[in-house]
């Protein structure tokens, strides 16, 4: 069955799986750590895992059939193009997206523009991070779709990218005038973030919670989002709180054990951390859960292994690469964090802001000149990343680093002190680096 | 509204549907940074506010009530444990009545919820055996409200009621009694809202297939053998809420009968994105997210691009959506699937709008269930109507005038009755009292699921006990 799924799926895949006993290469003592207690709990969350992930796998296979039997059928070919995003989603596994762009494509050709199909599309073009793209699909489903809330999603999520939050949140606010819903509600709680109203985001995501009445992956997707405000919050209980209740709606959910990772790591227990991290990396290596562990090895003095898990993201960033995602910001900030070429990373981070002009791009372009030692030139672009009055931990860090590195040093450390009374643990790797220089 | 696109042919949108659902939560890989592009759920699955029945009708034990009954939360396995449906607190549950014929709301009645968590450490739902509502044993509870709204103002009629808890095993429900969630409203009146055995029957697996119709099977243009319908609602539980009350809390008065508009919707509120202006997210306006009068008109009638529309607009302006009865989609579907039965007519078809929209006048003129010819997708209930002592589940098609498309009964075969009104089958009884067309062998056709699975109950909420999660060992 495996060698079958390798087949027919190629070479994405294959890399995929081996970068999954790459990942789990490392894993053998924490497997031996793992006490007696909580085996069983563990087992019965991978056999749940299965189950689940399998409904996808088998719905997908059903649609193929489907397609093969009546390849001009534009409802299926939709349906397919959805069911491989799903598995997208489910396995990390990108070479699902090209396969997804194909069947949609053909889906709009044969369906006269079916409204669900240019849905699918934009959904596609957001999982790509091509926003342009997104933004323009988003307003043809809108003419095809009068009066329904679906494509302002996509509509409002690009214009986010796109740095043009006024009309982003007047898109948010016309979907949620014709649908609150967990979809809408949590745009609500995003634009809310956004803005720096945090404890108005958790209100909104709370009726976001309550709207998935009790749907596994909804539920689990929502409570994540609540773990991540509240420990942002400096709410670690809470936090903690709303993962457990995550992996319990959904077993063995992977954002909510990256989740799990951050909340043991702003509890102060590394090892917990490390091993919560390298469950969710076993799961599904994700660069956002094996960046993670990099930096909780790196943290606790293990640079060898941290720096396997590095060289595990670059390959894993070039895999997306491949299927058409882009990655650019994401790989500039994470090649800024790591020192790695710091003039091509400018240029990098320069290519991935025209693309994507938010206060992220920003925050990029300046970043990546101020670990360059073009600490003047970054100010600006970092000043631009807060225009918004986000209260985020790690860009008020960043402008702090700006300032300490052009030989501000009493700046710096206001700016540091700002970052950790924004979100206590904002950052695994650079926390622990600001609160160094406030309290010394 | 769940119930996707029930007759049409596209059996599809609903596995996209399901689809989308699951698209909804999810693994979201990302790049290295937390400053990714956030993928938030664009489709929104929404069952606790999805209202997927309707039922009117002149109450068989207690002749001078009516009983108004709305679903919500379609196919619900019993054995979904430990987080078990319920409503949602955060949604308005509203039953509407309109006794004049303008389309707008004269009565009103508007269920709120309330849930309390016993213990917020255990993911347990119980404890213990549950013997009732109130049990201590019992983790999650719910209560609810039920407000009455008129013109002339709001009263509460009850709150703090409670919501009957999920019938899950003989050794966490020993007993059900269903008469522990009856709320006594005074003055006869009576209101109800728990989990309950989902009234509709259906045979949803043939129907997704190209319209089949498995008795029916041999005449279609893809002809299979013949066999038995399968109900495909059969073993699924849902959420309902009910009121039984006197038929001059709903008519204008003077009046002792009458004929009413009957539609049932859930609602969201509204918030803003920035609360600067010192608003709090209990101010924004409401929402409405679904809405259901007649049955299956989202399904059979309405365009896939309109459904979201169309779940948004209130009755009152469904003049809108005219020409999607006038016109049906299914009748073309019928004469292309069923080349063997004799041709429906397409278009013009002012019978399918008299029925759904405006309701019909008998040959002399009086209203049967005629309220004027505002166009409203309603259900409309003659009250003067007595109860019958043996329902035919073919209502009005059989002679039965107690039944549907007068009001709706939880006996009635609406499938049926549908099917056969858009392929011109009325039957003798129509053609003779209403000289409505009556195509043989259209007037014979079904999807040949003719009952529940589970006995109605002979006293309010008349709808069957849930099924027991214990015993449920999946779906064929």
């Amino acid at each position: 069955m495996r060698r079958k799924t390798i087949l027919f799926v190629g070479g994405a895949t294959a890399v995929a799986l081996a970068l999954g006993g790459l990942v789990g290469g490392v894993l053998t003592e924490s497997r031996g750590s793992t006490s007696p207690t909580t085996a069983p709990v563990a087992l019965a969350d991978r056999a749940l895992t299965g189950a689940a992930a399998s409904i996808g796998a088998s719905a997908t296979s059903a649609l193929e059939a489907r397609v093969r039997a009546e390849p001009k059928d534009a409802e299926a070919l939709t349906e397919l193009g959805f069911a491989y995003q799903l598995r997208w989603r489910e396995t990390a596994d990108a070479s699902y997206l090209p396969r997804s762009e194909a069947a949609l494509t053909r889906a709009v050709r044969y369906g006269t523009d079916d409204a669900n199909a240019v849905l699918g599309l934009g959904s596609l073009a957001l999982i790509r991070h091509e926003f342009r793209d997104a933004l323009t699909y988003g307003r043809r489903a809108q003419r095809l779709l009068p009066g329904s809330y679906r494509p302002y999603g996509v509509v409002g999520d690009a214009l986010v990218e796109l740095g043009r939050y006024e009309d982003a949140f007047a898109a948010f606010d016309r979907m949620i005038s014709l649908r609150p819903s967990l979809a809408s509600y949590a745009r609500v709680a995003y634009a809310r973030e956004l803005v720096g109203d945090r404890p108005g985001a958790v209100a909104a995501m709370r009726l976001a919670l309550e709207s998935a009445s009790g749907q596994p992956e909804p539920t689990a997707w929502a409570h994540v989002e609540l773990a991540k405000l509240e420990l942002a919050l400096g709410h670690a209980q809470a936090a903690r709180r709303h993962t457990t209740a995550a992996l319990r709606a959904f077993p063995g959910y992977p954002s909510a054990r990256v989740e799990l990772a951050q909340v043991e790591a702003a509890a102060g227990s590394l090892p917990a951390a490390i091993r919560a991290a390298r469950l969710a990396t076993e799961a599904t290596p994700t660069a956002q859960a094996v960046t993670l562990l990099g930096d909780l090895l790196d943290r606790s003095g293990r640079r060898d292994e941290a720096r396997r898990q590095r060289d595990t993201v670059a390959v894993i960033d070039r895999l997306l690469a491949a299927s058409g995602v882009r990655v650019d910001l994401e790989s500039a900030v994470y090649r800024a964090d790591n020192l790695i070429r710091p003039v091509e990373t400018v240029a990098l981070a320069r290519r991935a802001r025209a693309d994507r002009p938010s206060i992220y791009g920003d925050d990029a372009v300046g970043w990546a000149l101020a670990r360059g030692g073009r600490c003047e030139e970054a100010i600006p672009w970092l000043e631009r990343a807060l225009r918004l009055g986000t209260q985020d931990g790690l860009l008020y860090f960043h402008r702090g680093y700006a300032a300490g590195c052009a030989g501000r040093r009493v700046e710096m450390r206001t700016w540091y002190a700002r970052a950790l009374a924004a979100n206590p643990a904002f950052s695994v790797r650079w926390a622990p680096v600001a609160r160094a220089h406030v309290s010394g | 509204m769940k119930r996707g696109v029930l007759l049409v042919g596209l059996g599809a949108a609903v596995a996209l549907t399901v689809v989308l659902a699951a698209f909804v939560g999810a693994v979201r890989p990302q790049g290295a940074a937390a400053s990714s592009h956030r993928e938030a759920p664009l489709i929104a699955d929404d069952p606790a506010a999805d209202n997927t029945d309707v039922y009117a009708f002149v109450s068989p034990d207690n002749k001078d009530t009516v009983t108004i009954i709305a679903n919500y939360i379609p196919f619900e396995d019993p054995a979904g444990g430990p987080n078990y449906y319920r409503f949602d607190p955060t949604a308005r549950y509203e039953l509407h009545v309109d006794n004049n014929g303008d389309a707008r709301d004269d009565v009103t009645y508007q269920f709120r919820f309330k849930t309390s968590v016993g213990n917020p450490n255990t993911f347990l739902y119980n404890t213990g055996p549950v013997a009732s509502p109130g049990d201590p044993n019992l983790n999650v509870k719910q209560t609810y409200s039920v407000t009455r709204i008129t013109s002339g103002g709001s009263s509460t009629l009850v709150s703090g009621a409670p919501v009957l808890p999920a019938n899950i095993g003989p050794r966490s429900n020993p007993s059900y009694v269903t008469a522990q969630g009856v709320a006594d409203l005074g003055g006869g009146r009576k209101a109800f809202a728990g989990p309950r055995d989902d009234p509709f029957f259906v045979d949803l697996g043939s129907i997704f297939d190209l319209l089949g119709l498995r008795g029916f099977n041999p005449a279609h243009l893809i002809p299979l053998a013949g066999a038995a319908g399968e109900d495909g609602v059969k073993n699924y539980n849902t959420h309902t809420i009910a009121i039984q009350v006197p038929k001059t809390d709903l008519l204008a008065a003077p009046a002792a009968d009458g004929i009413i508009g009957v539609y049932a919707s859930a609602s969201r509120q509204k918030i803003r994105i920035l609360r600067g202006d010192g608003s709090s997210d209990s101010e924004g306006p409401w929402v409405q997210v679904s809405r259901l009068g007649n049955p299956l008109i989202n399904e059979v009638v309405i365009p896939v691009g309109k459904k979201d529309y169309w779940n948004a607009s209130s009755p009152r302006n469904d003049a809108q959506f005219l020409n999607y009865y006038r016109s049906p989609e299914l009748a073309s579907l019928v004469n292309l699937l069923y080349p063997v039965l004799p041709d429906t007519p397409t278009d013009a078809r002012d019978d399918l709008v008299a029925v759904l929209l405006t309701g019909v006048k008998l040959p002399d003129g009086t209203p049967f269930t005629f309220t004027g010819d505002r166009k409203a997708d309603l259900l409309r209930l003659n009250t003067a109507v007595p109860p019958t002592a043996s329902p035919n589940p073919l209502g009005v098609l059989a002679g039965d005038l107690q039944g549907f498309p007068n009001g709706r009964r939880l006996v009635d075969d609406v499938t049926d009755i549908e099917i056969r009104a858009v392929a011109c089958g009325y039957g003798s009884a129509l053609q003779g009292l209403l000289g409505l067309c009556n195509l043989s062998p259209n007037n014979v056709v079904g999807d040949s699921v003719d009952a529940n699975e589970n006995a109605f109950l002979s006293t309010f909420p008349y709808v069957a006990t849930p099924n027991r999660g214990y015993e449920h060992t999946g779906h064929e």
